[in-house]
């Protein structure tokens, strides 16, 4: 079975010139707790997680001493996310992808997603993304093997 | 023709050492069993034969500091000292800063540089966060604080272990000769930063409150094994000041201390053991053996016949050689690691007192000869001070460097050496004024 078979051909998707807010913005409408991001060609530059905007609100001196957690100021989640309101999407996007093609088996997309503790994987045809393949789906197509007699 | 092997052993090992194409301790291990496989120094002289082996002193002091060290970094002592200090200084920052730079300074002379900014780098970025500042000023001055604080004490920095171990100084030598050219220099150092960053740190009364506010008691994470940290490490520096008296080596100490520190504390040694920085040990133990061998084939012999006729020191006098070996040392650890620079120093200058002054037969009269004595304390001042003249001088620069990155506030090489080459000119230059006054004018 190849990914084409099974991705779902409209993933949410974002401009690397959006904002912060415009992100927080769309988080209601998004399927797969994933954003991807592209550029003015439309090459796929980034993907956004719910961890990646959690990111941007943490210090970052906290991954080298957590200690600290126990001392911050509490409002401090509060006055970044204002803070963080007009920043582009580009600095909060992971932007080491790994991707799959649509010609691609299930099996390397579920293994790809499985030992890189990721949620879903782009499809992408000459760097433009053309599709998702997220676990939810994975979990839909062993339903389907299952029910085939 | 065994003089030119080992020879190319010890300068291809340290071209490698400087360039950092590969790693140090792989350098340092291949050089080493390059000097055995090849029978320049055999495998007994290099283990056991004082004149060339490994200095086991040096090793197991490190060892045994280095595990009371991990164990106490677990208590959160360093992040509640800083956070006190914060709220001493009311929340002002250029306050904070010279209070932060004593703390790193104090905590650097008793133990490791790399440990003391490890932990104190964190709690600076939150601090200088909360105050809503730069975090620069604070960071590369609790570096330089770093550096010039583990010039104070046998303890504090590798070429100090490794001359007091070699030439069978005490503690209290170093109490006596460096801790005064380092209270002398960081005071110095302190109204340099002044002028520098005074200017630059200022806050609005509402931010310093915020920091007023903070609960540090919160940081101790385990109130007990505090206790017995500082009890242990307590004791370890009595030891330390009394070793002389009582005719001990520093390393009995440390191990005994690290012994009782891992029986009290419960702590796991498979896991204490684990995070000890065997690299580092290992890099040791295979410059000692590189260095053994050119000792024997005669190479530093000679080299220190070139310092003979460059310096003309005499069983008299040895001031030029003192500040020749002083801004020698000083410049070389700016650029290059200063542990093999000083381990290669060391027999060059013991060479260089058995060629100058009269031929006792006890190596102990030689090596501490008052005319020779202020050699000694130019090499540790130059080596240990010259550690901050660049990114790269000492590790406690690299590590920083490296942690501001990961925070989000990259220090660029240039700007590392705009603050840095200043400041370690002035203590270099301070350094030639207390060796030149206190051994030859008073």
């Amino acid at each position: 079975m190849k990914v084409k078979n099974i991705m779902d051909t409209s993933p949410d998707l974002l401009r690397t010139s959006d904002t912060f807010e415009h992100l927080i913005k769309m988080l209601g409408q998004v399927k797969y707790h994933v954003i991807y991001v592209v550029d003015d060609g439309n090459k796929l530059a980034g993907v956004l997680t719910e961890s990646d905007i959690l990111k941007v609100l943490i210090p970052k001196y906290l991954t080298i001493d957590e200690s600290l957690i126990h001392v911050m100021d509490e409002n401090y989640f509060e006055k970044k996310c204002r803070e963080s309101k007009d920043l582009t999407v580009t600095e909060i996007m992971t932007k080491n992808l790994i991707t799959v093609r649509e010609d691609d088996t299930v099996i390397k997309a579920a293994a790809l997603i499985v030992v890189n503790k990721i949620h879903s994987l782009p499809v992408v045809r000459n760097g433009n993304i053309i599709g998702i393949v997220p676990r939810q789906l994975l979990l839909k197509h062993i339903t389907r093997v299952l029910a085939e007699k | 023709m065994v003089f030119w092997i080992a020879t190319i052993i010890f300068l291809v090992s340290y071209g490698l050492i400087v360039s950092e194409k590969i790693d140090k301790t792989k350098v340092a291990l291949i050089g080493a069993g390059l000097m055995m496989i090849l029978k320049i120094v055999s495998q007994h002289e290099a283990f056991y034969e004082e004149k060339y082996a490994v200095d086991y002193n040096v090793i197991f002091l490190l060892i045994g500091m280095m595990i009371i060290v991990n164990i106490t970094s677990k208590t959160g002592l360093f992040q509640f000292l800083a956070i006190k200090a914060a709220k001493l200084a009311k929340g002002k920052p250029f306050l904070i800063l010279i209070f932060f730079c004593c703390i790193t300074g104090i905590l650097s002379a008793l133990l490791d540089n790399v440990t003391t900014v490890l932990l104190l780098v964190p709690v600076t970025l939150f601090i200088a966060d909360e105050l809503e500042i730069d975090p620069f000023p604070f960071l590369i001055s609790e570096v330089m604080a770093s550096n010039i604080g583990g010039t104070a004490t046998l303890i504090g920095d590798p070429p100090n272990i490794m001359i007091a171990s070699k030439v069978q100084l005490t503690f209290m030598d170093f109490i006596y000769h460096t801790t005064p050219a380092v209270i002398f220099i960081f005071a110095s150092f302190l109204l340099t930063i002044k002028f520098i960053f005074g200017k630059r740190l200022r806050v609005k009364e509402e931010v310093r409150q915020k920091i007023l506010a903070i609960d540090e008691y919160t940081l101790i994470k385990n109130p007990g094994l505090l206790k017995k940290s500082l009890s242990v490490l307590g004791m370890v520096v009595l030891g330390f000041v009394t070793h002389g008296t009582l005719h001990y080596e520093p390393a009995t100490i440390a191990i005994l201390g690290a012994a009782v520190l891992l029986i009290i504390s419960k702590e796991d040694p498979h896991h204490v053991l684990r995070e000890l920085e065997w690299p580092t040990l290992f890099f040791f133990i295979g410059l000692f053996i590189i260095v053994g061998g050119v000792v024997k084939v005669g190479l530093i012999s000679k080299l220190s016949q070139g310092m003979i006729s460059l310096t003309h020191p005499s069983a008299e006098n040895m001031f030029v050689t003192a500040i020749t070996t002083l801004w020698f040392s000083g410049i070389s650890s700016a650029i290059v690691d200063n542990i093999p620079f000083v381990a290669s120093m060391i027999p060059l200058v013991i060479d260089t007192a058995h060629a100058v002054l009269p031929p006792w037969t006890d190596f102990k009269t030689v090596v501490q000869h008052s005319t020779l004595m202020p050699v000694w304390w130019a090499l540790a001042l130059g080596a240990c001070l010259g550690g901050n003249g660049s990114p790269v001088g000492a590790s406690a620069n690299v590590i920083t460097i490296g942690l501001a990155e990961k925070a989000g506030y990259p220090i660029s090489f240039k700007k590392f050496l705009i603050y840095a080459v200043p400041i370690t000119f002035e203590t270099m230059i301070l350094s030639t004024l207390y060796i030149w006054l206190r051994y030859y004018i008073f």
